[in-house]
């Protein structure tokens, strides 16, 4: 456990320096309890994969009294109870190189070919683990041990709205254009975010996530709808 | 009548912006807002607006405007050499501006981003109850000539002056204080010890540093929330430092966070300036954070 001052509005507070279902589990928990504790100078949470930041007021709460507040709900015991109305989402994603710019590299820097890399890709089940970077991102977990790669050395400017990608050992969904230091693997014709419907967002933190393999027509069609 | 302002040239980068977006980080919506929160509330004081109302914001170059209702304007931040017709006006000071006059703005003089404040309320549209552009989702959008926005003018300010002492300066000699986020003081001092260039690429989301010496690696961490002011370290080793419209979490490491009130200062530097950076204890941000937060609030006070 670990506090951080992330700036004078901002307290980070890091539960583990793992991913695991077990400490997102915690992540929602804590969550939980902050926001039932209703502290006057609390204006909003962000929860992330392995931490949670808590934006305040330093002129109604100071850091100090917030600190000990925060230490007082996370000594008492875990209820560690996930949502009971996670779903299962499933998304269809182009992987075709048009649209995969980064497939051709991690193919070869992987040994795998890009049949194999998107077979593993789509069999896993993901975790929703955050929301965030950005306006519709999402954060999915766990990747394939063969897939993890560490992120570009130069972000893009520019990233493709429904784009498909992997970063660590990380894999998400880009909501809207934007720049972006996740690699490229493909693309989803679905709509994420869109700031006139509510929730902003449909997923939440713990739904699951399958990708389902489309054609480049299919794509195109879906994206007609 | 119809009161609005239309814009004739849009210069840079034009839009409306108020105090930000706040509550939907959680879903990855930055808050926006000012890029020079400081410059904007002592512009918004002089016309006799709230600190946080809605206001235009120009980037890198100015833009023109045509007022097709009399009202009281301030023009803070970046002196770009503004003009009512054919007459050079100051920064910082109240102007009078008749039906039918031109506000015309141009290139930078000092600075980088200016703020035009009207007296009365703009009537930009309310996304998730701000009023400011991020036009990167939709909320808003840069504004074009031929652009008109429309506001209720408010009665006559009274006539007011700033204490000099709320006018920033924007010398790139003045070096940047920041939280450190990493406790290897080693580190930090290397970082200290450089001379960053900001990058031409550099927009509201974030300013991009270029390191000229010896730069700083961090170890890879996990997803996690950042904050306004967060200089993040990609493994490049050229920082990017997270602004208004910048990510609500992010991958790379992060080394230190600006200090709130040194945040306006490093956005009005261009792209090709040198910043440095120093390190200050979270005891001393606070105390900075408290005097200025303290000073805008009794200026607010006394003219409310």
């Amino acid at each position: 456990m670990k506090f951080q001052l992330l700036s004078e509005n901002c307290l980070l507070v890091t539960i583990s320096d793992q991913i695991s279902e077990e400490v997102l589990r915690k992540v929602i928990s804590l969550e939980d309890r902050i926001v039932n504790a209703n502290l006057p100078g609390v204006n909003e949470i962000v929860p992330a994969y392995a931490s949670l930041a808590i934006y305040f007021d330093p002129l109604l709460l100071p850091y100090q009294k917030l600190h000990i507040e925060m230490s007082a709900l996370l000594s008492s015991n875990y209820s560690s109870s996930i949502r009971h109305d996670t779903r299962l989402w499933e998304v269809p994603v182009c992987y075709d190189r048009e649209y995969g710019v980064d497939l051709e590299e991690l193919s070869q820097n992987k040994g795998l070919s890009i049949d194999e890399l998107i077979e593993r890709h789509t069999q896993v089940t993901y975790t929703v683990y955050m929301l965030g970077f950005l306006p519709g991102f999402v954060y999915l977990g766990i990747l394939d041990p063969i897939l993890r790669t560490e992120r570009r050395k130069q972000p893009r400017d520019r990233v493709a709205a429904g784009s498909v990608a992997i970063g660590g050992e990380q894999t998400g969904l880009y909501g809207i254009q934007s720049p972006g230091g996740w690699h490229i693997i493909g693309r989803t014709p679905t709509t994420i975010f869109d700031i006139k419907k509510k929730p902003i967002n449909p997923f939440r933190q713990g739904d699951k996530v399958k990708f389902n393999p489309i054609s480049k027509s299919q794509f195109t069609s879906l994206l007609q709808k | 009548m119809k009161t609005s302002i239309e814009i004739l040239k849009r210069g840079g980068l034009l839009t409306i912006q108020d105090g930000g977006r706040f509550g939907y980080r959680r879903f990855g919506i930055p808050t926006s807002g000012f890029m020079d929160h400081h410059a904007a509330a002592v512009a918004n004081w002089l016309v006799g607006n709230v600190q946080n109302a809605p206001l235009f914001e120009m980037i890198q170059v100015g833009a023109s405007f045509r007022f097709h209702a009399p009202c009281t304007i301030a023009i803070t931040g970046a002196d770009l050499q503004a003009r009512i017709g054919n007459k050079s006006i100051k920064t910082y000071t109240q102007y009078y501006i008749d039906e039918g006059d031109i506000l015309d703005l141009g290139r930078s003089n000092h600075g980088y981003i200016a703020y035009l404040a009207i007296s009365g309320q703009l009537l930009a549209e309310k996304i998730l109850n701000s009023c400011s552009t991020y036009f990167s989702a939709d909320m808003g959008r840069m504004l074009v000539a031929g652009d008109e926005v429309r506001f209720i003018p408010s009665a006559k300010p009274s006539e007011r002056m700033i204490p000099d002492h709320f006018i920033q300066k924007y010398s790139s000699d003045r070096v940047v204080r920041f939280i450190p986020q990493i406790e290897d003081n080693a580190l930090i001092e290397v970082f200290c010890q450089n001379i960053y260039t900001v990058a031409s690429n550099s927009n509201r989301m974030g300013v991009r540093l270029i390191c000229n010496g010896e730069r700083v690696l961090l170890p890879q961490i996990i997803t996690a929330p950042i904050a306004q002011g967060c200089i993040q370290l990609p493994p490049s080793g050229d920082p990017i430092v997270n602004m208004a419209d910048g990510q609500t979490t992010g991958g790379y490491p992060i080394i230190g966070t600006i200090v709130y009130y040194d945040l306006p200062h490093f956005a009005q530097q261009s792209p090709g300036s040198k910043v440095k950076f120093s390190a200050i204890s979270v005891e001393e941000a606070f105390a900075l954070f408290q005097y200025h937060t303290g000073q805008l609030n009794q200026l607010f006070a006394v003219r409310a």
